[in-house]
């Protein structure tokens, strides 16, 4: 279908739509019991794969890892003779900003703190608690979580730039489906990316507004429930509506450059006022214990002790980045044209997760710290406490302890509405993208509509049973896409070798001499010619 | 299948060329190609400077040079400029450039020269094969224009009802004998203790024979399957030995086997009957674009 208002790919914009709608009516009707039904759903998955999770991304960790440091290394997005976009410098800011986003404001307080204080395994508010939530919450946010995007986005780079095929998911299934990748399999893999894309994005708008909800609440003390909530989503939903419809790409692309700056600021701001030599400290200490403990740590499945702390914890987050893998992985796709696999593997895999690290170890370290000073002090932990009682008004809570907590607090809720927007408006593009075939540019309409659809997603969700429900969605769509993930990985490979095989190919010599030779003798026959009359 | 209507032959301007227009003028007598296009890649190295400074002299482009020469060939091979027959001259030196324009345009088949004489010079060629989409015929210097019997080699993978097809095609209009052979691989220099060899064998015959009665349904082939026993040697030279044995003059075969390896861009078998020490012309099926 194309003209001048809709430009869809009909067999995967209906089945996606029809989906989203169902499960919306069915959540608003059903009320209540959807909550208990969400519930017992993600239970259920966690439960019983959740060991899938825990194996799979490790998985795509070592076939990163065999990428980057095997012959294929060497082979090019884009081609031989393709160069890179961007500086390396400017490339590792955008990575970084890629997941850099709402995830981080809600828990860059909120998780270290809570496994501080109801660790999986060590005593509360013990010492050895704090080092264990550090080393989960870099876990979470570290090596895991890049090479899952790592995946799609390479899988995606390379079949957009060195195959020329457009710019989604169904691509990447080539070389093991053919030419059915335009027909009904590759329609089911497009659908697929889209619910996850957008049970991923309603995932962090949900979280975002929770935390823009929860702030207001901690500041002007505006009440704090479901309603305020999905009105706030209405309202910033419209404000990236308008973005779109104003077609300035640039308003967006200016309004996310601040986003990391602003960001930046409030990093620096902490790190100056807080515990400066403890955050470097505790940085370098905690990188060392990642990196020592990292095997034992992603492969650990509570076998032997099931507390259920994983499922909560651990199996949401890779769900989580899986369901928002086709998200990123289509932005680092298209800004890693011109880099070789191993460049790839190596920037996406560690800049990131080192940013990442001291982002957490800044303000989540930071938190314990002062709690454990409070405590020292002869308080009982009523900071540790009060930032778990209420995830969403952790960093609020957290920001109390500085100068001009008022400005801070308004700042950090200007910057996670903010960043809902800048993420509302890009999900749209993506998920715009792959409804439409992979086309780029589609009609405004379109993308209104999608940018619509996630806030109303997310709303529906946050009123059929709250943050249950939004980890419900997230974790029950990032199975199916956890299938789709794993034959990536294949399909990637299969098509990068032959990649190399060619590359080989073309780059070993042909016979210059005797041939140059033959060529001498054709031109001199002519001078010949010419000279005779 | 596609019927053969538009084919490519890659010239280099050394006296194979006039061989292989030779050749496939005998195949162009009874099939009357449409379109017929001959290919000639300019590869200059770059610091070949008297080259460069010779082709300067020159009163018109270099690309018409060449052209001129190609044609003047034409004029002797085939008697009169055909209409049907264009010359593409590939300047810039590129392979992998030239490889997307052949791909581009869709060439039922593409014809390349092999020379015996000059060891190492079938590298260009080699390249071609193994970097194109298209179907290719590979045609060895001083291999006799004659088409009389035509061996199939068939492993039942995708790609042998092609090869039947193509061979079909090929024998109704040269009006050749197909002879349809399967070699059959135990592996026994692997397992040198084993006791039933010959049961063996004959299991995996008669599993060859009805992958073949279903394949001869579907293609309405004829022939015996010729069922050539495992010898310890490589397929390839099985396959080849064979293919002397019937005064075969043409091998058609497919691309790659029952196993699909991504490092490989031609499988195994087929890499080895192209290479320099064969003699008889292959024609490689490629799987559909």
């Amino acid at each position: 279908m194309k003209n001048k208002y809709v430009d869809i790919h009909n067999p995967v914009f209906f089945p996606a739509v029809v989906l989203l709608v169902v499960f919306m009516v069915v959540t608003i009707i059903v009320g209540e019991p959807m909550v208990v039904l969400f519930d017992s759903f993600k239970n259920f998955v966690t439960e019983k794969t959740g060991w899938l999770f825990i194996l799979a991304v490790n998985v795509f960790i070592i076939f990163c890892l065999f990428l980057g440091f095997s012959k294929y290394g060497s082979v090019r997005l884009g081609g031989k003779d393709a160069t890179p976009d961007f500086s390396t410098s400017a490339w590792f800011a955008m990575l970084f900003s890629a997941g850099m986003g709402i995830g981080l404001l809600f828990y860059g307080v909120a998780e270290p703190v809570s496994h501080y204080a109801k660790p999986p395994v060590a005593a509360p508010f013990s010492v050895e608690s704090a080092q264990d939530a550090m080393n989960f919450t870099f876990l979470h946010w570290g090596i895991h979580a890049w090479a899952v995007y790592a995946v799609v986005a390479l899988s995606l780079a390379f079949f957009a730039f060195n195959r020329n095929m457009p710019l989604t998911i169904r691509s990447v299934f080539y070389p093991i489906l053919g030419d059915k990748i335009h027909g009904w399999m590759g329609d089911v893999i497009d659908v697929f990316s889209v619910m996850a894309t957008i049970f991923g994005l309603a995932t962090s708008l949900g979280v975002g507004v929770r935390q823009v909800s929860g702030g207001l609440h901690h500041v002007f003390d505006t009440p704090n429930n479901v309603w305020i909530q999905v009105a706030l989503i209405a309202g910033i939903t419209a404000i990236a509506t308008i973005s779109v419809i104003s077609g300035v790409d640039k308003g967006v692309k200016i309004l996310s450059e601040w986003n990391v700056r602003i960001a930046g600021l409030l990093l620096v701001f902490v790190l100056i006022f807080g515990p400066t030599l403890f955050v470097f400290k505790s940085f370098i200490q905690n990188m060392g214990v990642y990196l020592n403990e990292l095997i034992e740590v992603s492969t650990w499945t509570e076998a032997f002790v099931n507390k259920g702390w994983q499922g909560d914890w651990t199996v949401f987050y890779w769900a989580w980045w899986i369901s928002w893998s086709p998200f990123v992985g289509m932005f680092i796709a298209r800004i890693s044209k011109g880099r070789t696999i191993r460049e790839f593997i190596f920037g996406v895999l560690l800049a990131p997760s080192v940013l990442t690290f001291f982002w957490m170890t800044t303000l989540g370290g930071s938190a314990i710290f002062l709690d454990m000073q409070d405590t020292l002090a002869g308080g009982n932990h009523e900071f540790a406490k009060a930032i778990v009682e209420d995830e969403s008004t952790a960093l609020f809570v957290f920001l109390e302890k500085f100068p001009l907590r008022m400005v801070g607090s308004i700042l950090g809720i200007l910057l996670v509405a903010s960043f809902f927007v800048t993420s509302a408006d890009s999900g749209s593009l993506v998920i715009d993208s792959i409804t439409s075939g992979g086309k780029l540019n589609t009609p405004t309409a379109q993308r209104v509509f999608w940018a619509t659809t996630e806030g109303a997603v997310a709303a529906v969700l946050l009123i059929g049973g709250g943050l249950t429900a939004l980890q419900t969605a997230t974790i029950s769509t990032g199975l199916p896409f956890l299938v789709i993930l794993t034959i990536m990985c294949y399909s990637l490979l299969k098509g990068v070798k032959k990649e190399y095989a060619r590359d080989k190919q073309l780059t070993d010599d042909v016979d210059q001499k005797s041939y140059t030779n033959r060529l001498t003798k054709v031109i001199m026959k002519q001078l010949d010619k010419n000279k005779k009359p | 299948m596609k019927p053969l209507k538009k084919i490519g032959i890659f010239l280099d301007l050394s006296e194979t060329d006039e061989f292989l227009l030779r050749y496939f003028k005998k195949m162009d007598d009874v099939f009357d190609f449409d379109s017929l296009t001959l290919v000639h890649f300019v590869a200059l190295e770059s610091d070949s400077a008297d080259l460069a400074s010779l082709s300067e002299q020159l009163p018109k482009p270099l690309e018409e040079v060449i052209e001129d020469e190609v044609m003047e060939l034409v004029e002797k091979v085939f008697g009169a400029k055909k209409s049907s027959i264009h010359v593409k001259i590939a300047l810039g030196g590129r392979l992998d450039g030239l490889i997307k324009w052949v791909d581009a345009e869709q060439f039922n088949l593409v014809v390349l020269g092999k020379k015996m004489k000059e060891y190492g010079t079938g590298v260009f060629s080699s390249k071609v094969i193994r970097l194109t989409d298209s179907d290719c015929l590979f045609v060895p210097e001083d291999a006799k224009t004659e088409f009389e019997s035509i061996v199939l080699a068939l492993d039942f993978s995708d790609y042998s009802q092609k090869v039947i097809r193509r061979g079909l095609n090929l024998a109704k209009n040269l009006s050749s004998k197909l002879l349809p052979v399967h070699i059959v691989k135990a592996g026994f220099q692997y397992f040198p203790y084993f006791k039933n060899q010959e049961k063996f064998q004959k299991n995996l015959r008669i599993t060859a024979e009805s992958s073949y009665k279903k394949v001869q349904k579907k293609t309405g082939l004829h022939e015996e399957l010729i069922c050539v026993e495992d010898t310890g040697n490589h397929i390839s030279k099985s396959l080849y030995d064979t293919a002397l044995k019937h005064k075969a003059n043409l091998i058609v075969m497919g691309n790659k086997g029952k196993s699909d390896e991504d490092d490989l861009l031609v499988g195994s078998v087929t890499d080895r009957m192209i290479s320099i020490d064969r003699k008889i012309p292959v024609l490689i099926v490629k799987k559909d674009q």
